[in-house]
């Protein structure tokens, strides 16, 4: 029986009338800001609306569809069922390919209506928008075309095949990948001003003035994508790590180094107006590192744990990737006069210079990670060899950078703009560098030999007392001179220049996760091991006793767990079996300590005897790293509120943005 | 394009900054260092066991993957210890595989097989063991050459 799809057909509708409105507010933006006509531009910044109004339309008829199991469409029948619970039938909207582009396209579309809203009534914005409706020309273009997630089928089945069993293991699955989206889309916005700075000609700081908070709103969400998934991968994957230099998170953390190094370089052309042109390259390479990676998991090239299966949709990518850089060189090269800055920096060892050290190691990191990705694919290509890098080429590159990044961040906000006086310099430094050392030694009496470890010991110890310095200095002064106490002095300090201590804030974040990172990875042991029931045994100095199989039904999914007792406590290791797919997905049991986890992971049972074999690791100081991650999150957020200007304060200094943008 | 402001900012006549060009030189060629010389350490070769036999000595004291299918019947599972031991082929040549850890479920002689690990001589010491799985599976059955050979691809 062939059955039309109502469902289908509406979605597609929406999809189209939204794609219509795209191409309209493309061409009404972009003949607006051509020819100064403001009525024009004022029709194509309303195009937003309806541009967002149908793509919402759209999402919200695949989401009824995917709630009432509609299986006349093929994205439900084949990535959703009955059986499924309500949320992992709602998550399932980015849960495969179609639906993950419609999510791209309806937050792209959500950002361009924000930014219709609250972007300066500038030369700009025309452009800008123009610039934004034709990313969304692209995502709605394939998902009206071969990215469709609302095609029919011909004769729909009873009930679905069921979502990906990893999506439905975990709820981080319904968080993750939406903060990741937040931020991969957010770095459009940015994006979309530097073409409208080149497309213009106005190539001075508004633009990235008005991309600032952009800019930090979406790394702020990347940074929490990422830290996330690490946790996801930590809670499910059943093998106590976060993180493997899979394709799939270097494509996440390339857009992250190069969102953060622009970040700064911001601050340096803010303040000094130099770098123009490193700015405008860093914000499309950002950009275009968000359609790369989109490229890499959708297009099969790399292999990877958890891509998207391959089809048409990974050449289109490129192809648009590819059309991106093109314009953005294009348009730069007829701009390259006005790109051309007029100073230069004045001395290397001040804030700029620290600042552009940084964005030299971050580009490295980023060009270093897509080489690492692609490497396999070149080797293919020249010698038809299949190869894959491993994950140690990265930690080995990964580490000199990474203690190199640590201490500048704690350099940097001790450095002054312009230029430092050297004995200022050692004044501020010398008492957190004698920190830093101490430490070291400290610790490797202590036992700690790794010397990668040890360093990053003194680096974390070094930047975490500059910050302290730099502080507690402020606070004195301030207090001193208005003669407060020194916490109400710190509390106006922090609203005047929220800025500042966001910054610190998110730094101090860092040297947590850098903590975390370096210990869980140096001397995290693991071992496997097999019980009998009621066996107690003794596994890397903790008690382990296996008491008994347990196993339990549900509709959607079968699991059997271990009931296991360690330090007083019982945990329930599980192996999760989804429909029917043979390959189990485990639930670890995790002993959450603040100076390391005991993590157990059931790796096979034995019906008959009842027997398991249990994988038991434990790893030192993890939790730091989710930890850290949400301090950055809270200083970036703290840099993204306005500065508060005391009332005696505004009459004297009446140049408030001046102040807060430090 | 806006000549006069090309011109005045050449006018400037700034000196080349050789100070900052030599510093970032030296950064920059010790990060290639660095990556070049991590990337030809740490390739991983997927290896059938005849492209190992045919140039054994490359692959000495490297970390490779073995990809090939489960040779049946050479099987051995040691609970108490928690080792696997197989025999895996491409067909042409047969290896055996020496590796410590549980038995992923869907480990099945017959199957296709990746692992992560070095070469002892001529036994595998594996490391990590990686099992593609197709939504269609069906064993090869042997002295199909062109099934045996689908599977070694899907091992891939």
């Amino acid at each position: 029986m062939t059955t039309l799809s109502a469902s289908g057909a509406l979605g597609t509708l929406c999809i189209m009338a939204s794609l219509g409105f795209a191409i309209f507010g493309l061409v009404t933006s972009a003949l607006g800001g051509a020819r100064h006509d403001a009525r024009l531009a004022e029709t194509g910044r309303r195009a937003a609306i309806g541009v967002f109004v149908f793509v919402l339309a759209a999402v919200a008829v695949l989401e009824y569809a995917l709630l009432t199991t509609d299986t006349s469409i093929r994205y439900v029948a084949t990535h959703s069922a009955i059986s499924s619970p309500l949320w992992v039938k709602i998550v399932s909207l980015w849960g495969a390919l179609e639906g993950s582009i419609l999510l791209w396209a309806f937050l792209l579309a959500a950002y361009t209506l924000v930014a219709s809203r609250v972007a300066r009534n500038d030369a700009l914005r025309p452009y800008a928008l123009a610039t934004l409706y034709g990313v969304l020309i692209f995502f709605l273009g394939v998902n009206a075309s071969i990215g469709s997630p609302f095609t029919p089928v011909p004769s729909p089945p009873a009930d679905g095949l069921g979502p990906n069993a990893l999506l439905q293991n975990h709820w981080m699955m319904a968080v993750h990948p939406m903060l990741m989206y937040l931020g991969f889309v957010g770095l459009s916005v940015p994006f979309a001003y530097a073409m409208s700075a080149m497309l213009t000609g106005r190539l001075g700081e508004a633009w990235l003035v008005q991309t600032r908070r952009w800019t930090l709103v979406a790394w702020a969400f990347l940074s929490a994508a990422i830290v996330a998934g690490g946790w996801w991968s930590y809670e499910v994957l059943g093998w106590g790590g976060y993180w493997a230099w899979d394709p799939v998170e270097n494509a996440s953390i390339i857009p992250w180094f190069l969102a953060t190094a622009f970040l700064h370089s911001l601050q340096i052309q803010e303040r000094r107006r130099i770098l123009k042109g490193w700015n405008l390259g860093l914000i499309v390479a950002a950009f275009s590192a968000t359609l790369f990676g989109t490229f890499i998991t959708r297009s099969g090239i790399v292999e990877s744990v958890h891509a998207f299966a391959s089809g048409p949709i990974g050449p289109v990518f490129l192809g648009f990737l590819a059309f991106v850089l093109l314009v953005s060189l294009g348009v730069a090269w007829v701009r390259l006069p006005l790109i051309r800055d007029d100073q230069a920096l004045d001395s290397p060892i001040s804030r700029e210079g620290a600042f552009l050290a940084g964005n030299v190691l971050f580009s490295a990191f980023a060009f270093t990670v897509v080489l690492g990705t692609l490497f396999p694919v070149i080797v293919e290509a020249f010698t038809g060899q299949k190869a894959s890098v491993g994950a140690p080429f990265f930690n080995q590159v990964a580490v000199p950078l990474g203690l190199a990044i640590l201490v500048l961040q704690g350099t940097g906000p001790a450095l002054t703009w312009r230029r430092v006086s050297g004995e200022a310099l050692w004044r501020t430094l010398r008492w957190p560098a004698a920190a830093g050392v101490t430490a070291l030694v400290v610790f490797a009496v202590l036992g700690i030999h790794r010397p990668a470890v040890l360093l990053t010991v003194m680096c974390a110890v070094y930047t975490f007392s500059v910050l302290v310095v730099l502080t507690f200095r402020a606070v004195s002064q301030r207090a001193a001179s208005g003669g407060g106490r020194p916490w109400a002095a710190f509390g106006e300090l922090v609203n005047l220049y929220p800025r500042r201590y966001g910054a610190y804030i998110a730094h101090m974040g860092v040297v947590v996760v850098a903590l975390g990172i370096a210990f869980s990875g140096g001397y995290k042991q693991n071992q496997e091991v097999s019980f009998r029931p009621a066996q107690t045994r003794t596994v890397l100095g903790y008690t382990v006793t296996y008491l008994l199989l347990t196993s339990e039904h549900r509709p959607e999914k079968d699991t059997v767990g271990a009931l296991v007792r360690l330090g007083g406590r019982e945990f329930v290791p599980k192996l999760n079996f989804y429909g029917t797919d043979r390959q189990p997905i485990p639930t670890p049991a995790i002993r959450y300590t603040p100076l390391g986890d005991t993590y157990l992971s059931l790796v096979s049972f034995d019906r008959a005897d009842q027997s398991i074999v249990l994988n038991v690791i434990s790893s030192p100081l993890v939790s730091w790293i989710w930890l850290g991650g949400l301090i950055v999150v809270l200083g970036a957020a703290l840099s993204l509120t306005p500065a508060v200007v005391a009332q005696s304060a505004r009459q004297a200094a009446p140049a408030t943005k001046e102040l807060a943008g430090d | 394009m806006n000549p006069p402001v090309a011109v005045s900012a050449r006018q400037r006549g700034r000196a080349v900054p050789w100070k900052y060009i030599l510093g970032l030189g030296v950064i920059l060629a010790a990060i290639a260092y660095m990556v070049t010389s991590g990337l030809t350490q740490n390739l991983v070769f997927f290896l059938t066991p005849s492209e190992y036999l045919r140039d054994q000595s490359k692959y000495a004291g490297r970390v490779v993957r073995l990809g090939g299918v489960v040779q049946t019947g050479t099987v051995v599972w040691d609970k108490s210890s928690v080792t696997l031991s197989f025999k895996v082929s491409d067909g042409v040549a047969t290896l055996p595989v020496v590796y410590k850890g549980a038995v992923p479920d869907l480990f099945r002689a017959g199957s296709g097989v990746t692992v992560e690990g070095k070469f002892d001589g001529r036994t595998f010491m594996g490391q990590t063991l990686l099992i593609k799985h197709s939504e269609v599976y069906k064993a090869p059955t042997p002295g199909n050459t062109e099934m045996m050979r689908r599977a070694v691809q899907d091992a891939r």
